[in-house]
């Protein structure tokens, strides 16, 4: 096993689109890092470049301290598993195991000794003499990583493999990777769009857009102190509610105003508004639905935060009931203790809980503070 | 014609079975393969045995077997052991030895007649006769991928390949050249060009991951007959090529999708030239700044969306329109108007064609 590095990589093509864009990240020992974005932020291209299947334009990748730019990807002792897989047909297990070992020129003893604790790690053991054709569900999968993990590789590269599979499938393989990173603890580099997945599996999560490293951090830091717009909308659902208001100052505290609606900060975004020379302009504020509150207590805890909004309509998923309510121009959605309570056309006073606001420059999109 | 390997594992598989240790010797007395040590001393005995028209004889306590291929002698077997059952058991393995030179000159057979069928190496009755006699179905849609790889010869590209399809006998894997790897496959009924992606991208996924290759994978479009198969193949050459001009990202090319790109492929560079001079007066696109390349590509990956493109470039709108005005100024071609948006968007693309087959041939 071994860390990773990245300084200043960057993926330019011939037609001058940038895939990658001076990109650093180091990745320690053992870590679990998901590279996390939209469709089109370079995640892809970027594991591709670690594991030598990309050309690098511009700068270094480091791989256990040791410069691999120039190494082809069967020298760089990674193993890769990306989303289209199969298992070969008309082989056994056992055959499928060994098939990447054989490749490499491994000798039988060596290869036998490796497929079998493999096997038994990944708790296929009893299935090692079964065609392949007749491994299903979960099964399947773990040959999958099993073929990766006989390569005894020193960082394991994963290019979204779940995203074929559906529901209750992927749950389990999401658990089963999470234990078996806990149990091996070898360096994995995930590659992901979604954001929950992302959650699950990351011990760090790296987020991308287009090509450019928008922050790094654990998945507790990142929902907690997202340091721009972009990264509080993803890592949000159901998706934030995102307000243009204007910042104005009143002994010496700044007030938000929405509509006619104002509200307080707390005493330190306050000051960061103030000193950051916010008073008199716009700002871009985010609030997740469930900070917003209706609740008879909440609207007396955070008398200062009040918006009085007309309730429009109310939606119920698993998670809870959300309705919709127009401010102004704008609509909020807050999470509501239980559908029905509230009907379309009432007048509503919603809380907002001070220390759950998020607060964005309006022209940069980077966080305040 | 059959390797060594093949050979020691037959016979390996086969003492395993019988508990009798055999030898296959060339026709000059060559060990290729043997169970036991000691093969070597019966030299003089096996070219003995060659000259002699006995087909099988027991010499120092071993029985001597010729192993024929249409009445030609290929192989000496030496079977341990002078007993009838071990003369029985001999005559099994050459049984079994004479199946594996059929079966294996039956592939080869296969081989060489798919090679000649891309390369257009067959006369049209000579397609049908000899697939007939390969048992190979002629009327059964196809499709033709061919996998580039980085390096010459990647064995371990091709095994892999072959894993995966070679096995199914409608499938075929073969080598025109050291650099591609050419799988000419069924296609199922009801399979669709998406289906054809997918296949492509599981074929990239499986070489980059089992075989560590980086490769460049195309396809031509699907055919009905098997004379028809060397168009899928040039197809498919063509989408290799025309990717590696105009989508140099893409891993992965179909024939089908290669749009006006597959047209000024095809253009004589005379003409190419001309028009460029036409539309930028002289001068090349190269010569714009980065921002302008950057501005100009995002402007049409956006379908000329001013105020996608300049959310996307992070800059304000007019800053977006004073770029296009500028590039208006200096070419005559607003790219806000469809018209002028896709002369420029063709003459980008001619300039880069022109750059490759310039590149290629020096």
């Amino acid at each position: 096993m071994a860390g990773l590095l990245l300084k200043n990589v960057a993926k330019l093509y011939p037609n001058g689109g940038v895939g990658v864009k001076d990109f650093s990240l180091e990745i320690g020992d053992g870590e679990f890092t998901v590279l996390v974005g939209p469709a089109g932020s370079g995640k892809s291209t970027l594991l591709r470049m670690i594991g030598g299947l990309e050309d690098i334009s511009l700068g270094d990748i480091y791989i256990g301290g040791v410069r691999v730019n120039d190494l082809e990807p069967r020298e760089r002792n990674v193993a890769m598993i990306f989303r289209n897989y199969m298992l070969y047909p008309q082989m056994t297990v056992y055959e499928n195991l060994a098939f990447g070992l054989k490749l490499t020129g491994c000798g039988k003893n060596e290869m036998h000794q490796r497929v079998t604790e493999t096997a038994e790690l990944l708790e296929i053991g009893h299935l090692l003499e079964t065609p392949s054709e007749q491994v299903t569900g979960i099964d399947r999968y773990k040959v999958v990583v099993g073929r990766a993990l006989a390569r005894r590789p020193q960082v394991l590269l994963m290019d979204d493999p779940m995203i074929r599979l559906d529901g209750q499938l992927r749950r389990e393989m999401r658990q089963g990777l999470a234990d078996l990173h806990h149990r091996l603890g070898v360096t994995v580099v995930y590659v992901t769009e979604d954001a929950s997945e992302a959650m699950l599996l990351g011990t760090r999560l790296a987020v991308i857009r287009d090509g450019v490293l928008e922050q790094t951090g654990t998945p507790e830091e990142i929902i907690r102190k997202p340091q721009n717009r972009f990264v509080a909308e993803y890592f949000s659902c159901p998706p934030m509610n995102v307000l243009a208001v204007e910042v104005e100052e009143k002994d010496g505290k700044a007030v938000l105003k929405a509509a006619e609606n104002r509200g307080v900060f707390s005493e330190e975004n306050s000051r960061i508004l103030i000193d950051g020379g916010y008073a008199g302009k716009e700002i871009i504020i985010a609030i997740r639905p469930e900070d917003i509150h209706v609740e008879a207590e909440c609207v007396k805890k955070w008398g200062d935060n009040l918006i009085h909004a007309c309730a429009e309509a109310c939606e119920a998923d698993a998670q809870g009931a959300y309705m919709t309510f127009q401010i102004g121009d704008e609509s909020l959605r807050a999470k509501v203790p239980e559908e029905g309570k509230i009907h379309p056309g009432d007048q509503v006073t919603l809380a907002v809980d001070p220390s759950k606001v998020y607060i964005f420059d309006k022209d940069t999109q980077k966080a305040i503070g | 014609m059959i390797s060594n390997q093949i050979l020691q594992s037959t016979i390996e598989g086969l003492k395993g079975i019988t508990r009798i240790d055999f030898c296959i010797c060339d026709t000059e007395g060559k060990v290729l393969a043997s169970t036991f040590s000691e093969a070597e001393e019966y030299e003089n005995s096996i070219l003995a045995f060659v000259d002699s028209p006995a087909d099988s004889q027991v010499i120092q306590g071993y029985q001597f077997f010729k192993v024929f291929d249409e009445n030609q002698l290929e192989y000496i077997l030496l079977a341990k052991g002078s007993n009838e059952d071990v003369y029985m058991v001999g005559k099994m393995v050459v049984f079994q030895i004479q199946n594996l030179l059929v079966a294996y000159k039956e592939r080869f057979d296969k081989d060489n007649f798919i090679k000649n069928l891309l390369l257009d190496n067959l006369l049209l009755v000579d397609i049908y006769n000899r697939a007939k006699k390969l048992h190979i179905e002629t009327n059964v849609k196809r499709v033709v991928y061919i996998i580039e790889t980085s390096h010459e010869k990647d064995g371990s590209a091709l095994e892999t390949v072959r894993s995966l399809f070679a096995t199914k006998t409608k499938d075929f894997v073969t080598a025109v050249d050291e650099k591609n790897i050419i799988l000419v496959k069924e296609v199922k009924p009801g399979e669709t060009y998406e289906d054809l992606e997918k296949t492509a991208n599981m074929i990239l996924d499986m070489l980059n991951t089992e075989a560590m290759s980086k490769v460049h994978v195309a396809f031509g479009t699907v055919v009905n007959e098997i004379k028809e198969v060397s168009r899928s193949y040039k197809e498919a050459k063509m989408a290799l090529d025309v990717g590696k001009i105009f989508y140099s990202g893409k891993n992965v090319v179909a024939y089908s999708k290669l749009g006006i790109g597959r047209l000024i492929y095809q253009l004589p560079l005379p003409l190419c030239r001309m028009f460029i001079k036409e539309i930028f007066d002289g001068k090349s696109p190269d010569e714009f700044d980065e921002e302008t390349l950057t501005t100009i590509n995002k402007f049409f990956e956006n379908s000329l969306n001013v105020s996608e493109t300049s959310r996307q470039l992070y800059i304000h709108r007019n800053t977006l329109v004073y770029r296009l005005d500028k590039l208006q100024k200096s070419t005559g071609l607003d790219l806000r108007v469809f018209e002028d948006a896709i002369t420029f968007k063709i003459a980008l693309m001619v300039v880069k064609y022109m750059k490759y087959m310039e590149n290629m041939d020096y």
